[in-house]
């Protein structure tokens, strides 16, 4: 088990280090200058912008620059912002506690509404709550976030003035964006769970417990749930790594403190250095949060636990 | 019986693989089974139908010129001169976006079929060549596939700079890997079928073999997957627009739109609710469409619906 782990944690790392790479990539080989980004070439003089070029290693060889990163993140030097020049790292770290948060109220929207419909949808087929399950997933999947936000304004903000529309101080200011947030995820979510259980519902085993005579609500839940959440616990993983990534929009739409809005900031400035540390960060807490979702197979599932156990 | 077993041995095999019955379904005429009385997907049919009009033909379908500003009607409540109501400018909110319907729907459609392009061959040559260069191919998918689709469009549309062109390279790179994968799980699926030997042994050329043989057969799962691709992609555009990447042009599309009204959210709820309202109309119409035609390719899933 140990060893699984521990050979889990080193693809992690690779992984790490190739989204690494692969940001600093796109920013190498895609057109466009950070440095025109920071001054007006019709009022700076080429001499200036050459030096700036300089200071910032930009025309040194690819190879060098990427060796030079990399040797930067190992001791944790994360750059400095080309807009404000501060350091990128504490300004990301400040940020951190108000977007994970906002993440994890999310997610616990997506998990308690995804997973509860699901269930119920899937053991009472075709009954209210199957239907309710069912727009919840679609719609779900199918409106932007940005607009589910802004109708969650316009009827608790505008209309019944219930909560507040926009701030980051307090525990009213998280319901709205991470209802808008998790609604999202719980449509996705609704989806795989109502699916993989009545896959299960109608593998011979349950009938097997059914002739056993074992009541109908501990075969669900003990049985069919337990065997459905495996695929249904990959999804949730995968769902928390985009709602991570979806603060970008909703922190803008609630006009909250975050690293979403710090990185819808720092796109619209080129401020690569902030890009690549935001980038860096959701990267850890995916691989995170991947890494997590792999252990829980054996959590709940003996098969692999035992399979774990032998390699 | 020695027959039968054989059969049912190839069922087990196509079952595992959940080919055979995507193309038993297919060859069966199955693909789209719209029963009459089938509402929803009628519904999702004519809403598709009539965005793909207000598309082509914007200046027939809206009552007024988008660009037509009214001084004299400014933040107007939806009313029956003004169905969507008017924004800041007193531009008619309903022409507004079918106007903004072209584009949204460009970039959904062209950064599907670029990413399904992109992907397909990328796993075809990955999935029919193995090897070395396809170890290198699928690792340098996971890297694609750890940071989520969003920020990686996102960071590939700010290194691109603003634009159509540039938003739909970000959203088809973004869906690249997902394509990849699928398309590689196929062609390696289908190269080990009886008649792909056969071919073989007849002496055709792989080219003659990839192109006639295992490309048409393995594009049923990809075609499912670029159908309810095209609904995020739009919601991926809409979202990119929405946070300033989008087409800096006179008319704006659904997502710039939607972002522009959100100063008026106060006084004027309609600038913002109805281009939401366009998006999710359309996505959710993709997405019925996409659910019954998986269902349909897919039979293991029939007891679902």
């Amino acid at each position: 088990m140990l060893q699984a782990i521990g050979s889990r944690l080193f693809s992690s790392l690779l992984v790490i280090v190739g989204s690494l790479a692969l940001v600093f990539c796109i920013f190498y080989l895609l057109p466009g200058d950070p440095v025109l980004s920071m001054v007006d070439p019709t009022t700076v003089s080429p001499e200036v912008i050459e030096n700036l070029r300089e200071q910032l290693g930009l025309n040194r060889p690819f190879h060098e620059r990427l060796l030079a990163y990399f040797g930067d993140m190992l001791t944790g030097d994360f750059g400095r912002s080309l807009v404000g020049s501060e350091p990128v790292l504490p300004k990301i770290l400040h940020q951190v506690p108000s977007t994970l948060l906002l993440t994890a109220a999310s997610a616990l929207v997506a998990i308690v509404v995804g997973v509860t419909l699901g269930v119920l949808s899937a053991v009472r087929k075709g009954g209210i709550i199957d239907l309710s399950a069912r727009i919840v997933g679609l719609f779900g999947i199918s409106m932007p976030t940005f607009w589910s936000g802004i109708l969650l304004i316009l009827i608790f903000s505008v209309q019944l003035k219930w909560l507040p529309a926009m701030g980051s101080d307090g525990f009213e200011t998280l319901i709205l964006p991470a209802l808008a947030l998790g609604f999202v995820g719980a449509g996705s979510i609704v989806r795989m769970v109502r699916g993989s259980m009545l896959d299960v519902l109608n593998e011979p085993f349950v009938t097997t417990l059914r002739a056993k005579g074992l009541r109908e609500r501990l075969i669900q839940i003990k049985h069919v749930l337990r065997n459905a959440l495996i695929p249904a616990v990959t999804l949730i993983g995968m769902q928390i790594g985009d709602m991570l990534a979806g603060t970008v929009i909703i922190e803008t739409v609630f006009s909250r403190q975050g690293i979403g809005r710090i990185l819808a900031d720092a796109i619209m400035a080129k401020d690569l250095p902030v890009v690549q540390g935001i980038v860096f960060f959701t990267a850890i807490v995916y691989v995170g949060i991947n890494l997590l979702v792999d252990l829980s197979y054996a959590a709940i599932d003996p098969r692999i636990r035992r399979k774990g156990a032998r390699t | 019986m020695k027959t039968s077993a054989g059969a049912a041995r190839r069922g087990a095999w196509r079952g595992r693989t959940g080919l055979g019955q995507a193309e038993n379904a297919i060859r069966s005429g199955k693909r789209l089974r719209l029963a009459s009385s089938d509402i929803p997907i009628g519904l999702a049919g004519i809403a598709i139908v009539f965005l793909v009009l207000c598309a082509l033909f914007p200046s027939w379908i809206a009552p007024y010129s988008p660009t037509d500003m009214n001084t004299a009607a400014i933040l107007q409540a939806p009313s029956a001169a003004h169905l969507f109501g008017t924004d800041y400018f007193g531009r008619d909110v309903f022409s507004l976006i079918v106007h903004g319907t072209k584009d949204s729907l460009l970039i959904g459609a062209s950064s599907v079929i670029v990413g399904v392009l992109i992907g397909a061959a990328l796993g075809s040559i990955a999935g029919y060549v193995g090897g070395k260069l396809d170890t290198v191919i699928m690792r340098v998918m996971d890297v694609l596939l750890t940071v989520p689709g969003i920020l990686l469009a996102l960071t590939i549309a700010a290194a691109l700079g603003p634009g159509l062109r540039n938003i739909v390279l970000a959203i088809a790179i973004s869906s690249v890997p997902g394509y990849a994968r699928v398309m590689r799980g196929q062609i390696m699926a289908i190269r080990g079928r009886g008649y792909v030997f056969a071919s073989r042994a007849i002496g055709a050329k792989p080219s003659f073999i990839l192109t006639k043989h295992v490309l048409p057969n393995s594009a049923a799962p990809l075609l499912v997957m670029a159908t309810l691709g095209l609904g995020s992609s739009i919601l991926a555009g809409a979202g990119l627009s929405f946070l300033g990447l989008g087409v800096l042009k006179e008319i704006p599309d659904w997502g710039a739109l939607l972002s522009q009204g959100r100063g008026y959210l106060t006084v004027a709820w309609w600038i913002c609710t109805f281009p939401g309202l366009a998006i999710t109309l359309f996505v959710l119409s993709i997405n019925l469409i996409g659910d019954r035609w998986r269902d349909a390719v897919d039979p293991k899933r029939k007891g679902r619906a």
